[in-house]
């Protein structure tokens, strides 16, 4: 592998990694475009790849938040099995989906986290006050282990409105909690595609090390920098990765 | 700091390190030693990559057994081990 994917790979990495940290989600909807376009991954290998660095992300930001107690253990855990059941189910049939439909499921993704991420002055929806519905909470994590495994993302985008609205944590205490549930969920799943032999470790390892670098250092600033403008840009840039995906899946790999 | 919390951020910071370390020895040696002799299999570097991927994969199911382990609640006890059982089953169905 050249030098200049190598560079490509770290520098595409370590952003995915400062902006997952700074958000609460996995970075993936970064990466697997990233993947696909820059390092000209198949669609199902660059899923395998983010993934590990999706488990990456979840180390660095994980330390942070743990160190600052905001952790919530208990729903962790038990909302951690129902996603990984479904991580497992759908990261075992994933290279069965064609890769059009993946293309197409992922450019709606980045529109629905493109719509999340455009900062609103409507005021954030109350969180649960009785902190029940834990069935909403299972069935919830199960579809956000599905969603991981078949498109290479940690699922935060959907665990930590989970956390907040459902669960009831508070929000930051959700987004942290969030860091640490993709890195089991998206764990499982990737050693579910290792094991079929469709993780580029050449390609995994570079981009790996940019998304520790990126995540570390975003975690121990993430208390001194207001997200909203940064929301604006990553909501415009997941905008034209949709279109982009969405026209890979027209056209073909 | 609970004691679940500090030792989860110890084995986190210390994965991390080994992680970071193996990793970018990994990644630098490879082009070095292509630019130096190429055509040469840099078995090492590709070593040092691997275990940094397999290193951070384990982690956080290192953590969740730690975490269940010192905060010894029972039915947290049974998802955590159905969450390593189905994790495995996956990987046997996957080969």
């Amino acid at each position: 592998m050249s030098v200049i994917v190598v560079g490509e790979l770290l520098g595409v990495g370590a952003v995915a990694g400062a902006l997952g940290a700074l958000l609460g989600v996995g970075g993936g909807i970064i990466l697997v475009p990233a993947l696909v376009f820059i390092a000209g991954l198949p669609i199902h290998n660059a899923v395998g790849t983010s993934l590990v660095c999706v488990v990456a992300t979840s180390v660095a930001g994980s330390a942070v938040q743990f160190s600052r107690r905001q952790i919530d253990v208990s729903s962790c855990v038990q909302l951690q099995f129902f996603a990984v059941v479904g991580a497992v189910a759908v990261g075992l049939v994933a290279t069965r989906v064609p890769g059009a439909f993946v293309f197409f499921a992922f450019g709606a993704l980045l529109l629905v986290a493109a719509w999340r991420n455009w900062p609103r002055s409507v005021p954030r929806p109350a969180p649960a006050s009785s902190g029940g519905h834990a069935w909403v909470a299972s069935a919830g994590s199960l579809a956000a282990g599905g969603v991981s495994s078949l498109l290479g993302v940690g699922g935060g985008i959907v665990f930590t409105p989970l956390l907040h609205l459902v669960v009831g944590l508070d929000f930051h205490k959700a987004a942290a909690t969030s860091i640490y549930l993709i890195g089991v969920t998206a764990g499982s799943g990737v050693l579910v595609y290792f094991a079929r032999g469709d993780v580029s470790p050449q390609v995994a390892a570079p981009a790996m090390l940019g998304v520790l670098i990126g995540a570390t250092v975003a975690s121990a600033a993430s208390h001194r920098i207001d997200a909203s403008w940064l929301k604006r840009g990553l909501a415009v840039l997941l905008l034209y990765m949709a279109i982009r995906m969405v026209l890979r899946g027209v056209h073909g790999e | 700091m609970s004691d679940a919390h500090a030792v989860a951020v110890r084995v986190l910071r210390v994965a991390l390190l080994a992680a970071v370390g193996a990793a970018f020895v990994g990644v630098v040696l490879d082009p070095v030693l292509r630019a130096w002799r190429p055509g040469s299999e840099n078995a090492v570097g590709a070593l040092l990559s691997g275990a940094a991927i397999v290193t951070v994969i384990a982690t956080p199911f290192l953590v969740l057994v730690l975490l269940v382990a010192i905060e010894r609640g029972r039915r947290l006890g049974w998802y955590a081990a159905g969450t390593l059982l189905v994790t495995l089953a996956g990987v046997l169905l996957a080969r």
